[in-house]
């Protein structure tokens, strides 16, 4: 069990999760992320939603592959960039979903368009 | 690509009959915004066919879009953000410079990346604004808004630089 806050060890991976059906152009021609897949939204407050690689896996992550493609980033190239990596289990009674291989990616700012570009030139694709 | 740069022209005009007849590459773009509001914009298949026919074809696709196109909340792009994505490709493509990629975010933007050699210039279009981002190997990365004095021009010839 990770304690809610805690950083996650520079060795491990993130997954994020991005949407991309295939019959949608919304990924690189390569196959590779876009700036728009690391970009926060209003309700995230600050908070980059990622599994942690080493606590779950690639099927669990990606929840429906119909619809989601996953993207793998190395924590020392978020830690890089100057932004954090976190713990941040969800659990039912809070959140309505158990996944204690949750964490979030803190320092991104709303106004800040680079650091979601080098989160999505950091990132690889995984094949799921 | 670098040609195409050393024979820019600011007088370089679309050839679509249509309001972008002024548009050129040396507007600034803040001055895009106002004009682009109430028109409705159908390139030629001229344009449609060229270089960039394939992020036209992925702009229409966004034009598509409904809100909470990813099951997570994302707003749709308004047809003003529609008009100036639409407007900047047709640009690019009376220039001669091939865009990469163009993608939706969930704010309701567009962002296209412009790519040449190592280095790429995103162009992110909101519904209020629009911003750049500038991503090469040999500097750190920038971003900035649209402003009177940027050219688009500059960044172009920043892009294509070797």
């Amino acid at each position: 069990m990770n304690v809610k806050g805690q950083k996650v060890s520079s060795d491990w991976h993130l997954y994020r999760r991005g949407f991309g059906p295939p019959d949608k152009r919304f990924l690189n021609p390569d196959g590779t992320a876009t700036s728009r897949a690391f970009k926060l939204r209003d309700k995230d407050q600050g908070k980059l939603s990622v599994d942690v690689k080493e606590m779950t896996t690639a099927a669990n992550a990606i929840i429906d592959p119909t619809k989601f493609v996953l993207f793998e980033v190395p924590v020392v190239a978020v830690e890089k960039i100057g932004l954090s990596t976190v713990h941040d289990p969800l659990s039912v009674v809070n959140d309505g979903i158990e996944n204690d291989a949750h964490a979030s990616i803190l320092g991104l700012d709303d106004d800040d368009e680079i650091k979601p570009g080098l989160l999505a030139r950091a990132s690889r694709r995984i094949a799921v | 690509m670098q040609a195409l740069i050393d024979s820019y022209s600011p007088t370089i005009e679309s050839s679509v009959d249509t309001p972008f007849e002024k548009f050129t590459t040396e507007y600034r773009l803040d001055q895009l915004d106002a004009p682009f509001r109430s028109i409705t914009y159908r390139p030629s298949a001229e344009i449609k066919n060229s270089i960039n026919a394939r992020i036209f074809g992925i702009v229409d696709d966004i034009a598509t879009l409904n809100d909470n196109w990813d099951e997570d909340g994302a707003i749709a792009p308004g047809s003003e953000v529609i008009q100036l994505a639409q407007a900047m490709v047709h640009s690019m493509t009376a220039v001669g410079q091939e865009i990469y990629n163009a993608a939706p975010g969930a704010k309701g933007e567009i962002m296209l990346d412009l790519r040449a050699g190592n280095k790429s210039l995103e162009v992110i279009i909101y519904r209020n604004k629009m911003k750049f981002v500038k991503f090469s190997p040999s500097e750190p990365p920038t971003q900035g808004s649209f402003t009177p004095n940027l050219l688009l021009t500059d960044l172009l010839a920043w892009l294509n630089e070797k």
